[in-house]
């Protein structure tokens, strides 16, 4: 499953889904609901995939960089940050700040989307009363992947509490 | 992480876009397509593009608003800003009643959050299909910064809804 569920991020049927999307925001919403990107989430929630993988996957990505050439793998790890967008480990906080502050025509929309990731993810804490860290599925009484949107609500409107996932 | 790519330094090339009123628009000129992103334009082209007209292949530079805001000079990627310049630029929307004319922008608003998604140039009104019936716009479009641009009939534009999106059409004009 590791292996699958960061491979589809670099297939061409995941960057035709991702079709004209070219507002960071926009890519962000569509990213946040794409199955890839819950394929992630779940594989990390239950250890089917690690932060070290995801850390080795984008340093394989990361070797295909040219500067001055288009990054080919700006979906694949603008896809990324938003399967971290909730997540409240380091590894997410450093993946999303750094990948924000990068200052390159090459990724230049991953990057973007990262910066939509950070402001999301400050409004998770800041406008809530109270942030949940947990731990792993069986400390949580209802589904995650449920509990995240209908807890934040995003779409819904406003929430009362959000949730980071370890 | 990336340390890869901080060891570069920054590279991030912008030119001097201002509104008509002198507020300072972000920018970014980004690199052209590789031979990756052409193929997945080709891919976009045979699964929503068989009605448009294409008017030049895949290119890098700008995207749609750098299109019709800055002459293909750069790329103009945050829609807030995008707002920014229909206020100071003076353009208007068209009430429903109100016939667009080519030279108007045509707006693409996600219904969801009122974002606009994408904006393109109306070319000309085409007769519609049947006697009486009204015209139809034909707008040309980028639709993201390493497309190509291409022609297409207003409503012709599916891939959003295949992507959950629920989307308006508005019509702007910087006539009177």
């Amino acid at each position: 499953m590791s292996a699958r569920v960061l491979d589809q991020l670099t297939s061409e049927e995941f960057a035709v889904s991702v079709g004209f999307l070219s507002t960071a925001s926009a890519l962000r919403r569509f990213l946040a609901r794409s199955k890839e990107v819950a394929d992630i989430r779940d594989a990390l929630r239950q250890g089917a995939i690690t932060e070290e993988t995801l850390r080795r996957f984008v340093s394989s990505l990361l070797q295909e960089f040219r500067p001055g050439e288009r990054f080919q793998h700006e979906l694949a790890v603008a896809a990324l940050a938003v399967a971290l967008e909730q997540r409240g480990t380091d590894f997410a906080e450093e993946f999303l700040r750094d990948l924000s502050r990068l200052q390159r025509n090459e990724m230049g929309l991953c990057t973007l989307l990262a910066r939509e990731c950070l402001k999301q993810r400050t409004s998770l804490t800041k406008d809530r009363g109270k942030v949940f860290v947990l731990g792993h599925d069986d400390q949580i009484p209802f589904s995650v992947g449920s509990a995240v949107w209908g807890v934040c609500g995003t779409a819904a409107g406003p929430a009362r509490g959000s949730l980071l996932l370890r | 992480m990336f340390e890869e790519i901080k060891l570069l330094g920054p590279a991030e090339r912008s030119i001097v876009v201002q509104t008509r009123t002198g507020t300072a628009i972000k920018n970014v000129v980004e690199p052209e397509p590789g031979l990756q992103q052409q193929r997945h334009y080709q891919l976009l082209l045979e699964k929503y593009g068989q009605r448009w007209q294409p008017r030049k292949p895949a290119t890098g530079g700008y995207n749609c608003a750098g299109h019709v805001w800055t002459s293909r000079r750069t790329g103009l990627f945050d829609p807030k800003d995008w707002r920014i310049i229909l206020k100071e630029d003076g353009y208007r929307q068209l009430p429903q009643q109100e016939r667009p004319l080519p030279g108007d922008l045509v707006l693409y608003v996600d219904q969801g959050n009122e974002e606009i998604l994408h904006v393109g140039e109306l070319l000309e009104l085409r007769p519609g299909v049947a006697p009486q019936s009204e015209s139809i716009p034909w707008v040309l479009s980028k639709f993201n910064a390493t497309s190509g641009e291409v022609m297409h009939y207003v409503g012709d534009v599916s891939f959003w809804e295949s992507q959950g999106f629920l989307v308006r059409i508005e019509y702007w004009t910087d006539r009177p």
